[in-house]
């Protein structure tokens, strides 16, 4: 298992590395001059000129591009904003803190509201219980997020008066933004949920349990339920990267001061040490998190388990059959 | 404990099971009736489809509803009406009382539980006062029963073969020391040397414990194996019953004779077996009249309408033909 999770962080600094370039390449061939940008509109010629060459900018491709991996990844240092002169990393550091709380939080509600939706739907199937939790899954992800998000603000926030609108304090700001994501996720965590179960309830497996006189919760939720998991592991994980990544939309809406605020503002303001550092990290994260993603395969099942194994444990013949 | 004492274990009356889809009613089972009384082995033959699993599920009432639905009939078990019977109690009886041998071992398990802690869940289910590691440790014994390991408790269903697995699940059904032990055709799936060791065991394990069974089958040579009493099952309905001898030596069915004229005899000098003509009727558009007769080669008119009663042609050997009626067989 530990074999296999080295391999997996060492197969992920390729896919950095290139992420690293293609976003460095996107950045490089974008009309627009970051020293322009920098000084504004009524600076002089020399000026510009002066900037350019400081921060190299008259250099060729491969040398700025060799430069930025080394800056990145030897002296683990993303840059300064071209904008207000700050690290990179540490803004990113800073916002972190926001962001993971309302993917945490949003994710958290998707699921509670979407798995249920989805087990009663598929236990169910062809009621009009089911009826009901899909359509409510329909109506779900059909509204975008920022809408909901809108609705929601313009109802508790404006005509209520229970909550704040915008901006980060206390946990009464958490609510509408993380409903507003929850809600819109579940959908498709519902839908997951339905589809997967509705393919293991009639195994002959379920019908063991239950002629065994397993209660029927327990055959729902247990033996059932335990093998319909992978999709929805998949579905959840992607989404909480997605949504550690940064919530670009609704964190504007909500005016909240995470990653995705920081991405929007620096694509604004051709930030471009700005916009290089949150793709990366976004690639790290999204990395990370979908190998917890498969490790939690192997822990839901004992077949996946198997093959990360690591081959020396095991006899040649299973490590042959066993594929990876 | 008078009642569990008296000699007739299960008694299913009349009973009807039916496949409601969106526009036809399948008649999957149509009035069965059998008793099986205790230590006894009642095998269920009949051709694939013929109504035989359905006709085991309802007993234990573990069909899938929707679609099926148990449409008339009882079903005593020590006297005790189990159709009627509320869930909970029902659940008492699954897995204790009643246990059921599934037909796919393949699939039958769960993937993702250890095989031990399949079997210990149905011992902790019925057996609430015993401590987990004592469920561990009959779960063990009844693993060493069945002849795998008691090493091999925590690995899972896909490190094992097929004929293991069966074991596995033959352990199961036998955990709790059922009354009533329903094997559906189990050992269908395997091989014939395990076939061989599955049955053995079987009878082994059915002798020790002294638990009656119903043995759900179309291979005629394990009924002869294993079995006291026969019923020749014909879309949905029991054509023939009687005991092992009256269905083999003196079958009088026009179906159940023509299932023994497809099986090749090793004494006998025939080039070809003689098959049943026609394929079964579909159980959504049963013919009128005898289910049997558009393949039958002594059809007369009397087949074709009416309900075919059954006639006792000798002491507890039942028949449900024209012709037996007639007493020309």
């Amino acid at each position: 298992m530990i074999r296999y999770i080295v391999k997996r962080l060492l197969l992920m600094i390729p896919v950095i590395l290139g992420v690293t370039w293609l976003i460095f390449t996107i950045m490089y061939f974008t009309p627009g001059d970051p020293a322009r940008i920098i000084l504004g509109t009524d600076a002089s010629e020399a000026e510009i000129a002066a900037l350019q060459e400081d921060l190299g900018l008259n250099d060729g491709y491969v040398v700025r591009f060799v430069r930025y991996v080394k800056q990145v990844f030897i002296d683990f240092d993303m840059g300064e904003s071209y904008i207000n002169g700050r690290n990179v990393g540490e803004e990113i550091g800073l916002r972190f803190p926001y962001t993971f709380r309302v993917a945490a939080i949003s994710v958290v509600i998707a699921v509670l509201i979407g798995l249920p939706l989805g087990i009663v739907a598929a236990v169910n199937q062809f009621t009009w219980k089911d009826n009901a939790a899909m359509m409510a899954a329909l109506v779900g992800i059909s509204m975008p997020g920022f809408w909901v998000g809108l609705m929601l603000s313009l109802a508790f926030a404006l005509r209520l008066g229970w909550l704040p609108a915008t901006g980060i304090g206390g946990p009464q700001y958490y609510i509408l933004p993380c409903l507003s994501i929850g809600l819109s996720g579940c959908a498709s965590i519902a839908r997951q949920t339905r589809s997967g179960m509705l393919e293991v309830i009639r195994q002959d497996y379920v019908v063991t349990a239950r002629a065994k006189g397993q209660v029927e919760w327990k055959v729902i939720y247990w033996h059932a339920l335990m093998n319909a998991l992978i999709p929805i592991i998949t579905q959840v994980g992607t989404m909480f990267g997605i949504q550690l990544g940064g919530a670009m939309i609704a964190e504007t809406v909500f005016s909240i001061p995470g990653i995705g605020t920081y991405m929007v503002s620096g694509i604004k303001n051709r930030d471009y040490p700005a916009i290089q550092g949150s793709v990366l990290y976004v690639a790290v994260i999204f990395g990370i998190i979908m190998l917890v993603v498969d490790l939690l395969y192997a822990f839901v099942d004992p077949r996946i388990r198997a093959q990360y194994q690591s081959r020396k444990a095991r006899p040649k013949k299973a490590a042959a059959e066993g594929g990876k | 404990m008078s009642k569990s004492e008296s000699k007739r274990l299960l008694e299913v009356k009349d009973l009807t099971v039916q496949y409601l889809t969106g526009e036809e009613v399948v008649e999957a089972v149509n009035g069965v009736s059998f008793t099986l009384d205790r230590g006894e082995t009642l095998g269920l033959v009949g051709e694939t489809g013929a109504g035989k699993t359905t006709i085991a599920k309802s007993i234990l009432r573990i069909l899938p509803d929707p679609p099926a639905k148990v449409a008339g009939g009882e079903i005593f078990l020590d006297g005790e009406d189990l159709l009627h019977m509320p869930e909970s109690k029902m659940r008492t009886i699954r897995g204790k009382k009643i246990s059921m041998i599934f037909q796919d071992p393949m699939t039958a398990l769960n993937p993702i539980f250890s095989i031990g802690d399949q079997i210990a869940e149905v011992i902790r289910l019925h057996e609430k006062k015993l401590s987990k590691k004592a469920a561990y440790e009959k779960a063990v014994a009844m693993l060493e029963m069945v002849g795998i390991p008691g090493e091999r408790y925590s690995d899972f269903p896909h490190q094992f073969s097929g004929g293991m697995k069966q074991r596995v699940i033959i352990a199961i059904a036998l955990a709790c020391n059922p009354e009533l032990l329903l094997a559906d055709e189990p050992t269908t799936a395997l091989d014939v040397t395990i076939q061989a060791q599955v049955l053995d065991m079987m009878r082994k394990l059915k002798e020790e414990l002294g638990t009656s069974m119903i043995l759900i089958t179309h291979d005629l040579g394990i009924v002869a194996e294993v079995c006291d009493k026969v019923a020749v099952v014909y879309a949905g309905e029991i054509v023939e019953s009687g005991n092992l001898e009256a269905i083999y030596d003196h079958g009088s069915h026009p179906y159940t004779k023509g299932l023994f004229g497809s099986i090749p005899d090793i004494e006998g000098e025939e080039k070809r077996l003689s098959p049943i003509n026609g394929m079964p009727p579909n159980p959504a558009d049963l013919p009128e009249g005898c289910n049997f007769h558009p393949r039958c080669p002594y059809a007369t008119d009397a087949c074709r309408k009416g309900k075919i009663p059954f006639t006792e042609v000798a002491a507890g050997h039942l028949v449900r033909c024209v012709q037996a009626q007639k007493g020309e067989f």
